[in-house]
C-alpha cells in the first residue's frame, strides 16, 4: 500500500537522555535493584562466612536479645537469627533460580516451537500448558513433594515445572509478535532453517521479554520456596530457610514475635525486590513504555 | 471570498524543538487549499495545531481565528464544541479511525447526539441521511455493521461521514486517500470534491502526492522542514514554481529513469517460467462442523522472465500479487502448477540445489523500517544471504564482498559497522538492495520497494534500481500498485486482478492503449501530475473565454 511513514526522528526531548540517567530515573528499577543487591550479598557472603554457625543448637543462649555478637538475636534453640536469614537467602535464590531455569530451559523452546509448528505441534504445547495452568501451582508442589518426599530437589523440581507454561506462553507471544516481520522472510530467502532464523532472529529480539518475565518469576519462586519450607515440604533442616524459620517461630509469636517477623521481612523484601526490578527493567527496554520512564 | 478559518504566523515546537515556524493559511468558503510536504515536513502538525490537538509538551504561538472568533486561547472545553461540529478531520487509516467496537450508524451518530443534543432515534434517522450524502444509502445496508465487514473504500466513507455529520464549516483532510488502493482514492477524492462544493465547505487538503493536490485544491501551499516555502492558485503555482525545493518536488514527481539503452533479446531460454501457478489458503471454518473454504489467491498464472529483462507486476491489494512473489521466491509453494528457475523447479529439487537455487534469485522488501531485523549490524544483516555458499566464503571475503555491494548501492563500506535504525528511509531501501545483491542474482523480485519512500528519495532509489539494470543486467520482477513506478523501470507488465493475469504486454502499449477493461480503470485512476494539470488549464481556459 502507498503508506507514508512517519519519519524516524527519536521524539523531541528524548535524545539526550543517556541510559545511566535513564536507568537513575526509574525508581522502581533503582529500589528493586539495591533491594536484590542486598539479598544476592547476604546470601553470596554466607556461602563462606556467616557472624555465627546456625546448626549449633545451644539452648543456654536462646531468644537473646540484638546484640553485637548475635545482630538480630537468637531464636528459642539459641541459633543466631541474622546467619539463618543469610543462610535463607542462599537457599531461596538457589532454588528460585534453578526453578526459573528449568522453566525457561523447556519453556522457552516449547513456546518457540509452538510458534514455529503451527497446527498439531502448537496445539499440544499449548493444551498441555493449559492443564499445567489450571492447578493452582502450589497446591500442585504440595502434591509433587509429598508423593516424591519432601526436600529441595523436589521443590525446585515442582516450582520449575509450573514455570514452564509461564515461559511458553510467553516466547510464544513474543515470537508470534514478530511473525511476518520482512525480516525474518529476507533470513528465509538466505537459506537459513527455521532453527537458525530462530536463534539468530526471534530470541534475541524477545529476550527483553524473558527477562522481565524472569525477574518477575524468580520472586514467585521465592515465595513457592518458602511456602513449601513452611509446610514442612521443601528445605530440610539443618539448612535454613526463611519458610522454615517462619514454621518455627509460629509457636513462639506470643513470647518472641521477633522470629516471625525477620523472616517475614526477608521473604516480603525479596519479593518486593524482584518484582520491582522487573518493572524497571521493562520500563527500560521497552519502547512503547520508554516515555514514562524519560 | 470569505475566509472561514486562518491561521496566522503558526509556531509550534516541541521540548524547544521548533516543528513549525510561521505557517500562515487562510480557508475560504467552498474552496480546497491543498498542503503538501514530504514527511517530516510539518504538514500533519499544522492541522493538529488548527484543531488544537498538539502532543503534550508542545508550545504553541500564533493566532487561529474562526469565523472572527479567535481560538487561540480557547480552553480544552471550549475546543470540544468546536471540534467535530465546525472543524472536523478525516484521517488517513479508515480502519484505526473507526471504534471497532461500535456499529458504523453508531459511531455518525455519536457525533450528532453530543453537539446537537438529539435523542438516540433521531441521531440515528440523521446517520442515515449522512450515510447516504456519503454514497452510502440504505441499499447497502451498512447502518448495522461493524468497521471490518465494510470494504475499505466503504470505511474511508464512513469516515467521511462522521466528520461532515454536524454540517462543520472546516473539514481537515489528513492524506485521506493514502491508505488505498487507486481506483478507490478516485471515488473518495470525488466525493470529497463534491461535499465541499455541495455543502459550502472550506477544506484543507494535506497530501504527499503532488498529483492529487493538484487535481483536487484550488489553492496549494508547498511546505519543507515547518516553512510554507511557496504558495498560489493551483495552475498558476504549478506553472511558476520559484522555490528551489517546490522545483525539486514538482521534477521527483514525474520522474523517469533513463530508459534501457540496449534491448533484451526475449527469445533466449527464459529464465523464471511460472505455469499454471494455483495457491489457495484455507479460510476459518464457520462452524466445527461446516466445510472448510479456501481462498484462492493466485489463480492459474502464467508468464516467464528472459533474461536481463524486468517485468511490472501491477494491481491492486489483495490481488495477489504478493502472494505470487512469495511462491516465486520459493517461500510458499504452489497447490498446482510449477515455477522453473534456471530449468529447475525449486519445490522438487534437494536441499543443496535449492539453496544454489537462491542464489540467483533476491528479494526487496516494501517496508524499510521492518525489514532489517533491528539487533543485527549492517553488515550481518547484508551478509545475510551470503549464509546460501555455506563457508565459501572467508570472513574476509565476506566482509569484502558486503563492502563491495555496499558502495554499489552508494553507501560508504564505513556504513557496514552501523545499525539499521542509524539511517534514513531511502538509506534503508538501499541496504535492503544491497542485501539482495550480494549473492550476485539473476533476478530480484521487488515487492513495492519504493512506496513508502517519500517521492525526491523515491526517484533516487528508482535511478538505481535503472542503474544497476544496466550495470549489472540482472532482471527484475517489479510489483507495485503504483502504475508510474512500473511504467518507469520495466519493459513488459503484467496486470492483475482477483489473481488472475487480465492483460500482459510491453509497458508503453499496455499503459497508451489498454485492451482489459480493469485495465482501463486502474490507467484512468492514477494519478498523474503534468496530465492533470493539463486537463485543469483547459478547463481554466474554458472558463475565462
Amino acid at each position: 500500500m502507498n503508506q507514508e511513514f512517519p519519519s524516524y526522528p527519536p521524539p523531541p526531548g528524548f535524545e539526550e537522555i543517556s541510559i545511566w540517567k535513564k536507568t537513575l530515573n526509574s525508581r522502581s528499577f533503582v529500589i528493586g535493584a539495591v533491594l536484590t543487591l542486598l539479598i544476592l550479598i547476604g546470601g553470596g557472603t554466607s556461602v563462606f562466612w556467616t557472624p555465627n554457625a546456625i546448626d549449633l543448637l545451644d539452648v543456654s543462649r536462646r531468644l537473646k536479645p540484638t546484640s553485637s555478637e548475635f545482630w538480630f538475636g537468637t531464636d528459642q534453640y539459641g541459633r543466631d537469627i541474622f546467619s539463618m536469614l543469610m543462610v535463607g537467602a542462599r537457599t531461596s535464590i538457589i532454588v528460585a533460580l534453578i526453578a526459573v531455569g528449568i522453566g525457561m530451559l523447556i519453556g522457552v523452546p516449547l513456546g518457540l516451537l509452538a510458534a514455529a509448528q503451527k497446527g498439531f505441534p502448537e496445539e499440544l504445547v499449548m493444551r498441555t500448558n493449559d492443564l499445567i495452568f489450571a492447578f493452582p501451582s502450589l497446591l500442585s508442589a504440595v502434591l509433587i513433594t509429598s508423593i516424591f518426599g519432601p526436600g529441595a530437589i523436589n521443590a525446585v523440581i515442582a516450582i520449575g515445572i509450573f514455570n514452564i507454561p509461564v515461559f511458553a506462553r510467553v516466547a510464544r507471544g513474543g515470537a508470534l509478535s514478530l511473525s511476518g516481520r520482512e525480516f525474518l522472510l529476507a533470513a528465509r530467502l538466505s537459506g537459513k532453517s527455521p532453527l537458525l532464523i530462530t536463534v539468530e532472529h526471534v530470541l534475541p529480539n524477545i529476550a527483553n521479554l524473558l527477562i522481565v518475565q524472569a525477574t518477575i518469576q524468580l520472586s514467585l519462586a521465592i515465595l513457592s520456596e518458602a511456602g513449601l519450607s513452611y509446610l514442612g515440604l521443601g528445605t530440610q533442616p539443618p539448612m535454613a530457610s526463611w519458610g522454615r524459620m517462619l514454621y518455627e517461630a509460629q509457636t513462639m509469636v506470643a513470647f518472641a514475635p521477633q522470629l516471625v517477623l525477620y523472616p517475614g521481612f526477608a521473604i516480603i523484601f525479596s519479593v518486593l525486590g524482584f518484582n520491582l526490578l522487573g518493572d524497571g527493567l521493562r520500563d527500560l527496554l521497552d519502547p512503547k513504555m520508554r516515555r514514562k520512564v524519560a | 471570498m470569505t475566509s472561514v478559518f486562518s491561521a496566522t504566523d503558526l509556531c509550534v515546537s516541541i521540548a524547544g524543538k521548533p516543528i513549525l515556524r510561521n505557517v500562515s493559511f487562510n480557508l475560504d468558503q467552498g474552496k480546497i487549499l491543498g498542503l503538501v510536504g514530504e514527511s517530516g515536513s510539518g504538514k500533519s502538525m499544522s492541522a493538529l495545531s488548527a484543531m488544537q490537538l498538539l502532543p503534550e509538551g508542545a508550545n504553541q504561538t500564533g493566532d487561529l481565528m474562526f469565523e472572527g472568533k479567535n481560538l487561540t486561547c480557547a480552553a480544552d472545553t471550549e475546543m470540544t464544541h468546536v471540534r467535530g461540529k465546525d472543524i472536523s478531520m478525516v484521517f488517513q487509516e479508515p480502519l484505526t479511525a473507526l471504534n471497532p467496537i461500535r456499529t458504523i450508524g453508531e459511531q455518525v451518530a455519536e457525533g450528532l447526539c453530543w453537539h446537537q443534543g438529539l435523542s438516540r432515534k433521531e441521531a440515528r434517522d440523521q446517520a442515515i441521511d449522512v450515510l447516504e450524502r456519503v454514497g452510502l444509502g440504505l441499499e447497502y445496508g451498512l447502518t448495522d455493521r461493524f468497521p471490518h465487514q465494510l470494504s475499505g473504500g466503504q470505511r474511508q466513507r464512513v469516515v467521511i461521514a462522521i466528520a461532515i455529520a454536524c454540517k462543520p464549516r472546516v473539514l481537515i483532510a489528513d492524506e485521506p486517500t493514502t491508505a488505498l488502493d487507486v481506483t478507490v482514492q478516485a471515488q473518495i477524492l470525488t466525493l470529497l470534491k463534491d461535499i465541499v462544493c455541495k455543502e459550502q465547505m472550506a477544506m484543507l487538503l494535506i497530501s504527499h502526492d503532488l498529483a492529487v493536490v493538484a487535481d483536487m485544491a484550488d489553492n496549494v501551499a508547498i511546505m519543507k522542514d515547518g516553512v510554507i516555502v511557496e504558495r498560489g492558485p493551483t495552475c498558476e503555482l504549478f506553472d511558476n514554481l520559484s522555490h528551489p525545493y517546490s522545483r525539486k518536488l514538482f521534477a521527483a514527481s514525474s520522474y523517469m529513469p533513463v530508459p534501457r539503452q540496449h534491448p533484451v533479446d526475449e527469445i533466449t531460454q527464459p529464465l523464471l517460467k511460472v505455469n499454471n501457478v494455483l495457491r489457495e489458503y484455507p479460510l476459518p471454518r464457520a462452524s466445527v462442523f461446516a466445510r472448510r473454504q479456501w481462498h484462492r489467491a493466485v489463480q492459474h498464472v502464467s508468464f516467464h522472465i528472459a533474461p536481463r529483462q524486468s517485468i511490472g507486476l501491477v494491481g491492486e491489494s489483495g490481488c495477489g500479487k504478493s502472494t505470487l512473489a512469495r511462491t516465486i521466491l520459493g517461500l510458499t509453494p504452489p497447490n498446482a502448477g510449477h515455477i522453473q528457475f534456471l530449468g529447475k523447479d525449486p519445490y522438487l529439487v534437494s536441499r543443496k540445489d535449492r539453496q544454489d537455487l537462491q542464489l540467483g534469485i533476491q528479494a526487496v522488501f516494501q517496508d524499510p523500517y521492518g525489514s532489517f531485523d533491528p539487533r543485527h549490524t549492517v553488515e550481518r544483516t547484508v551478509g545475510e544471504p551470503l549464509h546460501l555458499m555455506r563457508n565459501e566464503l572467508s570472513h574476509p571475503e565476506r566482509k569484502k564482498r558486503v563492502h563491495k555491494v555496499l558502495e554499489s548501492v552508494g553507501l560508504s563500506s564505513t556504513d557496514a559497522s552501523k545499525y539499521p535504525h542509524e539511517f534514513s528511509g531511502g538509506q534503508r531501501q538501499r541496504i535492503a538492495i544491497a542485501r539482495a545483491l550480494v549473492t550476485d542474482p539473476s533476478l530480484i523480485v521487488a515487492d513495492e520497494p519504493v512506496s513508502a519512500l517519500d517521492v525526491s528519495i523515491r526517484a533516487q532509489i528508482l535511478d538505481l534500481f535503472a542503474d544497476l539494470r544496466d550495470r549489472l543486467g540482472m532482471a527484475y520482477l517489479f510489483i507495485s500498485h503504483d502504475l508510474s513506478v512500473v511504467q518507469a523501470i520495466t519493459d513488459r507488465v503484467i496486470v492483475m486482478n482477483a489473481g488472475r493475469i487480465v492483460e500482459e504486454g510491453p509497458t508503453g502499449e499496455v499503459f497508451s492503449n489498454p485492451r482489459h477493461p480493469y485495465t482501463r480503470i486502474l490507467v484512468s485512476a492514477a494519478p498523474d501530475l503534468k496530465e492533470t494539470l493539463r486537463r485543469r488549464r483547459k478547463k481554466e481556459n474554458k472558463d475565462t473565454h
